[in-house]
């Protein structure tokens, strides 16, 4: 304390009296096994420095070195050179330390005003630097703000040139990179965001550099460093510990404007902890369906909509793994463990190169990192469902760490009270997730992430329902240089369901469907310089699809045993992106990714008469491939093109034309995902799918960047997209070609987002006027659906409204609303009957022509947070609240039964009532 | 905590068992107003006369009783018949000739032979001046049925062989007429005039029964490389059926189609046959080949196809088929006794049961004491009169 007081003082004097700093002329020192005192005593006395040092602290040190003529400072770097001393020059004092080099300039702000330039000056007169080798040795951690690092080998002039930083954002706590951080070069007006890695690279002029760095959920911060030549730096921020006063998003707010990115959002898990949802689980999916451009076709149902696209056209990554079925119990739950999930993120418009096989949409779901200093976990409790998560380090070196999250649901309780009708009924779920990560060393990282999901759902004991998915996914990413990093991926992703009839022992079945993909990915990233950044690499993946299949479930079943045959497919990619900066102003992002896909034998397909409508009528016969030929191969360009041009700091203007291609699809022609609906490869008889879509943006944030605000409009078209002929029967169709309808589709809109990401209220407000058409112009289809014309797909809904928001009232208790209005979706109903045929007949309209009533659902949710000591052993909070607040009963279905002789209109709602909820979480 | 967690249960249940929820649900269907003219019919080619017959849809009330869907025999109040039309065949050039009202919506034309090179359409005016037209068509004949061949199995079941040598139809569509002779269990004898009961003027003992096909049956040989069709199957009369009592006969009438009145009538029928549910599939209408001149909005439905329809009849009779088939009626038939003057009741029960128009028992015979009619045997309509299900005159078509 005493030596600190001292210290301040001595550098009030030193920075009051400016003029007096340290003698710049050159010194010569030869010294055979000097000790601290001999070294001291000569540069006393060959310079006007005086030393401060404790004498014990520095016994070992002997230094043998013969400099001529270099700066003072240089001869003290090479002194203390591969040794654990430190020395910090204020004005003309020297300060030797262990250790830590001691901080001789105060945090600005201290003394207000800070002159603009203070942090630059400063750091230019102290020239106590701390010196790293470079090389595969410890890479240094910049801890501290007002310290002056260096990277690349010190020499006494800086050179001319650029040189490349790069290295790790992480955070400070627990090691865990940081992801999306913004990072800022004051004087070059540079800026640059870490990857998923938490991977940064600049390429800067040589020469001392401040940057500033903002992360979700981290204290915004500065660093300087002199930059010699190529070298590393990581960064390791602070959490941002008060929650109140969170910028959440200010790295994406940056982002928001200044990245050639279009329609990419992103929610970070503390955001979406601040939703209300059903049964009080935070919920990723449902998120995202907040977002303006996401939409689903009602309640409870698995997956969503994404500009106009259909639901398999969509690709949920998790960790890199594709998730098919991303739902637990039907919908009602997202299969993703909020507890280890640290952000997801939604590509709607431009879809970076590097993704690919679906039209729609990139949900990239990212599990956190392990905490590698600590060990600590959640629980949470809710009425349903029950979770927890572990995460620590892996041995002692902060290297390795690990992260485990299970949830469960013990929801049965809840089915047996029911009415008998039901109670014998059963549901359950789990869902794993272990992730690992090891760092080898600076230039070697390997992370392995395993997910693992199954639901159970019996029906009155007559039916047992079953899904699950399996994933596993190994990453190993290498820094060749500062410029150049390279990740090599590979992984297994599952998914089967099975359904098991029971109730009648002769027609008692088991139906089952599954898909097995192997993957292998390459992608890498090059830094060219400070207005090239190229990206390339390279994917494959192998299908292996069992469609369906139906066998009896019991010895005493009649049932025919059936199976749509096995189909394999390899699909593989190879791309190549380029951001270019053109100018401060202009950045231009043009991406090439050729996709291509085979569909590969054994299989037995059937030829039909060219030209004319494939049918049994033109089925000429069948020509069989033996295994791993290819039988039909798709392939071509898909281009990904944005552009941004800023309009001073916090306006921009961003423009995207994208390309897609799709060669696995869902079979589904019902409104809803049905239970039974089965996965199907492009093959020699069903196209794959294609869309491009162009889109247009205005970015604006205000108020310091805690307001954000967008307005984009798109336009999109598809092709080949699949559509069925009435009253196709999907499941375990042999010929399925026959009843396909290749369709053209068309989706625009505009969508307006504002987001408020600081302050006591936050939350986001989202309108989105969209429409969806689809039009089966198929030459070869005698009666397309209504004449060939344009309809409103399934999920064309053209007003929706969404707004979700937080109030906290004081730091522990928040307030959180959710407002949700859309059009009612699309259905075709029978409108009139006519007598024709001999028979009485009911009319339809069009295709979609009738709608559904408005939804409408409000949200409201209490949260109580515990105390907000940081070093208490166990943190609380406990969330209450009301779902569908109104109680209003929105439609989730409609149908029509004749019933004693009328027709009868329903429909169907689910939670068609207030639903209150309450769950309580512990952290620990 | 305990107490807390029974609470919340006890939320939850309640909720649960609200939470799905069944309400009624009316489509907002009514500002379209839908009011489609139906089409149906065959502008037929030389051999027999053209019938057109034009209706009008009907509301979907959602609300109200509405006519059943699973009965296929329609109620007469449901047709809504489109009067006062005028109906015209046209070729390229113009008016070939007009067809007369028959009444009950039908319109028809006495058989005329068409040019096989032109093509044909119908106009169709209504009495509000509104123009409907049908696509012109090429003429198409529906070649000959080869045979009409039966089989005995668990009922009687009919095919229909047919073949093209030009490998030109390709499309077929089949409907048929039945007709039989039944007779009733009983023979009454006498009748009531509403006021007294009277001698039957004719016997109602024997009467003809008919009956027209409900499904749409269609095939189509484009698959294969010589256009046959070898046993279409028809329709199967089930072995119990009083169809079979007597005397039966079947008219099949083939007709060919073009690919996209093929299409027509195959939308037709996967679409009318259920209606939708939660994970049915999507519905919808047919497209059909009429139009409406005057206003393209106002919705008409039907395929009016241009050609020859060939038909077929073959008769079965009892004798043919085992002798294991029996009929039995529904109704127990035996006499009773109605009395013009009753001992027991001492009022005139011939006069309450058996005068009454409408009344459900018939007067079979008289009961005498020997010099007067003291009342009559009566039984049940159902047991003695055959127009309750049939006609006493005999078709025009029928050969003993």
């Amino acid at each position: 304390m005493r030596i600190f007081l001292l210290l301040f003082f001595g550098l009030l004097i030193s920075s009051a009296v400016s003029a007096q700093t340290g003698n710049s002329t050159p010194v010569s020192v030869n010294y055979t096994s000097a000790g601290i005192e001999a070294i001291v005593t000569d540069l006393e006395s060959k310079t006007n420095y005086h030393f401060y040092y404790d004498k014990p602290v520095f016994d070992s040190l002997k230094v043998t070195l013969r400099i001529e003529r270099q700066s003072f400072a240089a001869v003290l770097e090479q002194i203390f050179a591969n040794t654990p001393y430190q020395f910090a020059i204020a004005g003309t004092d020297v300060f030797l330390t262990k250790g830590t080099a001691l901080q001789t300039t105060l945090v600005p702000g201290i003394f207000e005003p800070v002159p603009a330039d203070y942090i630059a000056r400063k750091a230019a007169a102290a020239t106590g630097t701390r010196k790293f080798a470079t090389g595969n040795e410890v890479v240094p951690v910049a801890v501290i703000e007002n310290k002056t690092y260096v990277v690349g080998t010190r020499t006494n002039t800086i050179g001319k040139g650029n040189a490349t930083i790069a290295g790790y954002i992480k955070e400070a706590k627990n090691g865990e990179p940081i992801i999306g951080a913004s990072i800022y070069v004051v004087d070059t007006k540079t800026s640059a965001a870490t990857d998923r890695f938490g991977y940064y690279s600049l390429t800067l002029p040589k020469g001392q550099h401040t940057i500033l760095i903002k992360a979700i959920g981290s204290n915004d911060t500065r660093r300087q460093f002199i930059l010699y030549a190529d070298g590393k730096l990581n960064i390791e921020m602070s959490e941002r510990i008060e929650k109140l006063r969170e910028v959440e998003i200010s790295a994406e707010k940056v982002a928001n404007v200044r990245s050639t990115q279009m329609g990419a959002i992103k929610m970070n898990i503390k955001t979406m902890k601040e939703i209300p949802t059903v049964f009080g689980e935070t919920d990723v999916l449902r998120a995202v369906t907040l977002l303006p451009g996401v939409q689903t076709v009602g309640e409870s149902t698995t997956g969503f909509n994404v500009r106009g696209g259909a639901v398999d056209q969509n690709l949920i990554l998790l960790n890199g793994a594709t998730v098919y079925n991303p739902a637990h119990f039907f919908g009602f739950f997202s299969a993703f463990n909020p507890d280890v999930v640290k952000d997801v993120e939604l590509y709607k418009s431009t879809i970076p190169e590097k993704f690919g096989g679906r039209l729609s949409s990139v949900l990239d779901v990212a599990d956190r990192e392990g905490n590698k200093k600590k060990f600590t976990g959640t629980a949470g409790i809710g009425l349903l469902t029950s979770r927890a998560s572990v995460e620590g380090p892996i041995g002692s070196s902060e290297k390795t760490s690990f992260i485990f999250g299970g949830r469960v649901t013990y929801s049965d309780w809840l089915i047996k009270s029911l009415p008998k009708l039901y109670n014998k009924s059963s549901a359950s779920f789990h869902d794993l997730n272990l992730d690992i990560s090891h760092k080898f060393n600076d230039k070697n990282d390997l992370y392995i992430y395993s997910y693992l999901s199954k639901d159970g759902f019996s029906l009155n004991d007559s039916s047992d329902y079953a899904y699950g998915n399996r994933n596993v996914a190994i990453k190993w990413k290498h820094n060749f240089n500062n410029k150049f990093y390279g990740v090599v991926s590979g992984g297994m992703d599952h998914y089967n369901y099975s359904i098991a009839d029971k109730d009648n022992v002769v027609t008692a079945q088991r139906i089952k469907m599954s898909i097995d993909q192997s993957n292998f990915k390459t992608d890498f990233t090059y830094y060219v310089n400070t207005k090239h950044t190229v990206t390339f690499g390279t994917s494959a993946i192998l299908y292996d699809l069992a469609p369906g299949s139906r066998s009896p479930s019991t010895s005493g079943s009649l049932i025919i045993p059936d199976a749509v045959p096995q189909q394999k497919g390899l699909e593989a990619a190879v791309y190549l992106g380029d951001k270019f900066d053109v100018t401060d102003k202009l950045s231009l992002s043009a991406g090439l990714r050729f996709s291509g896909f085979g569909s590969m034998g054994p299989a037995i397909v059937n030829n039909y008469i060219p030209g004319l409508p494939k049918s049994e009528a033109t089925f000429t016969g069948t020509t069989v491939y033996d295994g791993g030929k290819f039988i039909k191969t798709y392939g071509g360009p898909e281009v990904r093109l944005s552009g941004r041009y800023t309009l001073g700091d916090n306006t921009s203007i961003k423009a995207g034309y994208n390309t897609m291609r799709q060669y696995i699809h869902l079979l589904t022609n019902t409104t809803a995902i049905s239970p039974t609906d089965v996965y199907q490869l492009s093959d020699a008889n069903i196209k794959p799918q294609y869309g491009d879509q162009v889109s247009l943006g205005l970015y604006r944030n205000l108020k310091a960047n805690t307001v954000e605000t967008s307005v984009e409009v798109y336009y999109k078209r598809l092709r080949d997209y699949l559509d069925y002929k009435d009253g196709a029967t999907l499941f375990l169709n042999h010929n399925i070609e026959r009843d396909i309808i290749s369709t053209t589709g068309k989706a625009y809109g505009v969508e307006f987002l504002v987001r408020k990401t600081a302050g006591t209220l936050t939350g986001l407000a989202s309108y989105a006027y969209s429409r969806t058409f689809l039009r089966q112009d198929d030459p070869m289809v005698a009666s397309p659906v209504n004449r060939g014309e344009y309809y409103p797909a399934n999920f064309d809904k053209p007003h929706a409204f969404n707004f979700t928001g937080s109030y906290h009232i004081t730091h522990r208790y928040s307030v959180a609303l959710n407002m949700t209005y859309s059009t009612g979706r699309p259905i075709t109903a029978p409108v009139a009957k006519y007598y024709y045929a001999g028979s009485e007949r009911v009319f339809y309209t069009d295709r979609n022509a009738v709608r559904i009533p408005d939804y409408f659902r409000t949200d409201i949710s209490v949260t109580f947070d515990g105390n907000h000591k940081i070093n208490q052993r166990f943190h609380s909070s406990v969330t209450a609240g009301l779902y569908n607040a109104t109680g209003r009963a929105n439609p989730y279905s409609t149908f029509f039964v004749q019933e004693a002789g009328r027709v009868n209109g329903y429909q169907m709602s689910i939670f068609a009532t207030v639903l209150p909820f309450i769950n309580y979480n512990v952290r620990f | 905590m305990k107490r807390t967690f029974y609470i919340s249960s006890f939320i939850i249940i309640a909720v649960a068992a609200l939470a799905t929820c069944r309400k009624p649900f009316m489509p907002d269907v009514a500002d379209t107003n839908l009011n489609v003219l139906v089409v149906e019919g065959v502008i037929n080619n030389g051999l027999d006369s053209t019938i057109i017959k034009l209706t009008r849809s009907m509301e979907l009330d959602y609300r109200l009783p509405s006519y059943s869907l699973t009965t296929y025999i329609p109620d007469k109040t449901t047709i809504k018949p489109e009067l006062n039309a005028t109906v015209t065949v046209e070729d390229e050039q113009g008016a070939i000739y007009t067809l007369t009202g028959l009444g009950k919506g039908k319109y028809g034309a006495p058989a005329a032979v068409l040019n096989a090179s032109k093509k044909y359409h119908l106009k169709i005016v209504t009495s509000a001046g509104v123009v409907y037209t049908s696509n012109a068509e090429e003429v198409k004949d529906a070649p000959p049925i080869d045979t009409l061949s039966y089989r005995i199995g668990s009922g009687l079941s009919f095919y229909a062989n047919t073949h093209d040598g030009t490998n030109k139809t390709k499309y077929y569509r089949w409907e048929y007429e039945e007709a039989w002779r039944f007779r009733m269990p009983i023979r009454s004898m006498f009748v009531t005039d509403g006021r007294q009961i009277i001698p039957r003027p004719y016997s109602v003992e024997f009467c003809f029964g008919h009956n027209n096909s409900v499904n749409i049956m269609l095939a189509s040989t484009v698959k294969q490389t010589n256009d046959i069709i070898l046993e279409q199957p028809i329709t199967t009369v089930a072995s119990n059926e009083e169809k079979l009592t007597i005397r039966y006969s079947i008219l099949v009438k083939q007709y060919a189609l073009s690919q996209a009145a093929y299409e027509f009538w195959d939308n037709m029928r996967r679409n009318t046959e259920n209606l939708g549910g939660i994970f049915d599939q999507q519905p919808s209408a047919p497209v059909s080949n009429i139009r409406c001149v005057t206003d393209p909005a106002l919705p008409a439905l039907g395929f009016v196809s241009v050609g020859a329809v060939r038909t077929k009849r073959i008769y079965i009779n009892k004798i043919q088929l085992p002798s294991s088939w029996q009929y039995r009626n529904p109704n127990t038939c035996g006499t009773s006794a109605r009395y013009i003057y009753d001992l027991r009741t001492k009022t005139n029960s011939v006069e309450q049961d058996l005068v009454p128009y409408g009344s459900f028992d018939v007067p079979v015979d008289t009961l005498s004491d020997g010099l007067k009619v003291i009342g009559y045997s009566a039984t049940s309509i159902f047991c003695a009169d055959c127009t309750t299900k049939g006609v006493v005159t005999r078709p025009y078509f029928w050969r003993d």
